[in-house]
């Protein structure tokens, strides 16, 4: 990567911390960020010498054990959505292409709240399995939404993003019906189709990290790949790209991240539209930065999302997805009013 | 121009043909485009493929760049079954440039270039020419695109993006260029500096080269030989003198032609008569 690209990479490196520490300090127990960082260190190895806890057992306990893993999981449900949306939007050259608009999200739904609502949900895998599942459902959907939108080998933006919405309001249907015969509360049908991070704790972040983590790394070994892809499918293989193959694989780890963050978190909408096209308007299409941009863009978008989601009108939560709807519901019409006007000029 | 080819090596290196065609067909559901071609294409010949609409010129280069597979006979690339080899060992060996040139994206003339390299790159992106760099400034020098390096793509106008689209397949630097009617959408002011830029890069680079043209002016003076399609069937092939002749003409295209002789370079050229 060349010099032009170390400076965004570090500003954003630096904006996802400075919003790790001040959204982890938000919330009904005020922490303040100093308070943060010496509690944090005071974690580390051979650090107890040098800091004398001077913080309420209290803050400690919230900051470590309900804060933190909710904010670190946004991130990298935030991270994973970023990501997966800039690779749809790459290899579908689709500027609407993300993991809801798809209905990839609410594949990935459906296969995570049957596991659970069943009780199978530690089956076969151990806590690998939700997520799993989660992705066969979902490759599944985007298989169908593929098939559903092709016109003549050829899938137009329109018919794709139709096809998406058919899919997503069914599979949502299916979410809620399996939820209400649960006899669980409206708050899981809420969870599973609004999306939700509350009382979410390590574990979760363990589970869903090496997915995220290694997906996200994956479709960064794609980017020039991408970049190619732009010049169109038959300028491409010209250069030496084996197209089909190429697809193929970035599609179904961009499915394999989804379903890692929807059966963590349910189905937030939107985050992989705003996430890659902000930061197209910053630094343009080259999908080299696009890529780790969009996982850090959308690490942060969603820490911040998340605690709007918990403080606003605290005690009670709004559900995290009804947050980045009305960000992203906006955003999407523009986007469709732009490329309307750039196609009739 | 050092990282250029230069023609000994590309001798050297084989004495096969660079291209050959052996009773190669090809049928759109049931449909024959291409039927029993034999042919083939040495090193360093500059080849132009004519023919009326529809007669299997396009599907031509597509089995010849490997992107069709045949349905009889075979396509060697020298001297191998073309379907032997990878997608990236091709684009090695063969560019592509068709004539919609680039579409109006938003990348930089210099990064679109370096695309052209892709074929040499390795998974993390280095390319296997140390002085892969300098290679792209040459050609940005000498196509007139170093004020536009920064520029991206949707910034341009037609011409240049057909520049830029003839710099990144010189990128490539391919032993065997394709053409697929590249002088479509340029002025003629344009065809004539776009045929030059290709003529000194073959001279200097000994490159193999394959022109679908429509424009049959063109190809007799360029051309040293002249392929002729009819149906899906190969007419004649010889010289721009000998495929020239009006009778053959008239009944590959069903016009009436006058046959001229350029005033400086002699080659013949095409008038049209009024029927």
């Amino acid at each position: 990567m060349s010099r032009k690209a170390t400076l965004p990479v570090l500003l954003f490196v630096a904006l996802l911390v400075i919003s790790l520490v001040l959204t982890t300090g938000i919330g009904s127990v005020y922490i303040s960020a100093g308070q943060i960082i010496r509690i944090l260190l005071y974690h580390l190895p051979f650090m107890q010498h040098w800091i004398v806890p001077d913080w309420s057992g209290a803050s400690e306990q919230i900051m470590l054990r309900i804060r933190m893993p909710r904010v670190v999981l946004a991130m990298l449900v935030g991270a994973a959505l970023g990501v997966a949306g800039a690779a749809f939007q790459g290899v579908l050259r689709n500027p609407l292409a993300d993991p809801f608009t798809l209905g990839v999200s609410s594949g990935a739904s459906v296969g995570a709240a049957v596991l659970i609502f069943t009780g199978y949900e530690y089956s076969l895998f151990g806590s690998w399995t939700l997520p799993l599942v989660a992705f066969v459902t979902g490759m599944i959907t985007l298989y169908g939404v593929l098939m559903l939108a092709r016109e003549q080998g050829r899938i137009p933006t329109n018919s794709l993003i139709l096809s998406g919405v058919v899919m997503q309001s069914f599979l949502g249907a299916i979410v809620s019906f399996l939820a209400s015969m649960s006899e669980g509360s409206v708050n899981e049908i809420i969870f599973w189709t609004m999306g939700s991070l509350s009382l979410r704790g390590w574990p979760y972040v363990v589970v869903m990290l090496p997915y995220v983590l290694i997906g996200i790394l994956f479709l960064w070994t794609q980017s020039r790949a991408m970049n190619l892809l732009a010049l169109g499918e038959k300028e491409a293989a010209h250069l030496g790209l084996t197209v089909d193959r190429t697809k193929t694989l970035v599609l179904i780890v961009a499915t394999l991240i989804t379903a890692a963050a929807v059966s963590v978190s349910g189905v937030i909408a939107f985050v992989g539209l705003v996430v890659p096209h902000m930061i197209r308007l910053l630094i343009g299409s080259d999908y080299r930065l696009l890529i780790p941009l969009s996982a850090l863009g959308g690490g942060i978008f969603l820490m911040w999302a998340d605690t709007v989601a918990r403080t606003v009108l605290s005690p009670t939560e709004i559900p995290l997805g009804v947050v980045t709807a009305f960000v992203g519901a906006p955003f999407f019409a523009y986007l469709l009013h732009r490329y309307k006007k750039q196609r009739t000029d | 121009m050092t990282p250029m080819r230069t023609q000994q090596d590309q001798h050297i290196q084989n004495a096969a043909p660079v291209i050959e065609l052996r009773q190669a067909g090809k049928a759109y559901s049931h449909k024959p485009v291409l039927q029993d071609i034999n042919w083939q294409v040495q090193t360093g010949e500059y080849w132009g493929i004519i023919g009326p609409n529809g007669s299997g010129k396009t599907t031509m280069l597509q089995l010849i760049s490997g992107m069709e597979r045949t349905d009889t006979g075979t396509v060697l690339l020298e001297g191998r079954d073309i379907s032997s080899y990878s997608r990236r060992r091709i684009a090695r060996f063969t560019a592509v440039l068709g004539q919609e040139g680039l579409a109006p994206l938003h990348y930089p003339v210099r990064e679109v270039l370096t695309m052209g390299r892709y074929p040499y790159q390795s998974w993390l992106g280095r390319d296997e020419l140390d002085t892969a760099d300098e290679l792209i400034d040459q050609i940005m020098e000498r196509l007139d695109l170093r004020s536009l390096a920064d520029r991206p793509l949707d910034q341009l106008s037609g011409g240049q993006r057909q520049r830029v689209a003839f710099g990144k397949v010189m990128a490539q630097q391919p032993k065997l260029l394709l053409l697929d009617e590249p002088t479509t959408y340029l002025d003629i002011a344009y065809q004539i500096h776009f045929m030059e830029w290709l003529d000194e890069w073959r001279r200097e680079s000994g490159i193999t080269i394959i022109a679908v043209l429509h424009d049959l002016n063109l190809a007799a003076r360029y051309c040293d030989r002249l392929l002729a399609l009819n149906e899906g069937r190969m007419i004649q092939t010889g010289t721009p003198q000998q495929l020239m002749q009006e009778e053959t003409i008239r009944s590959l295209f069903q016009v009436e032609p006058a046959i001229v002789h350029h005033p400086d370079i002699h080659v013949p050229q095409l008038l049209l008569k009024r029927q």
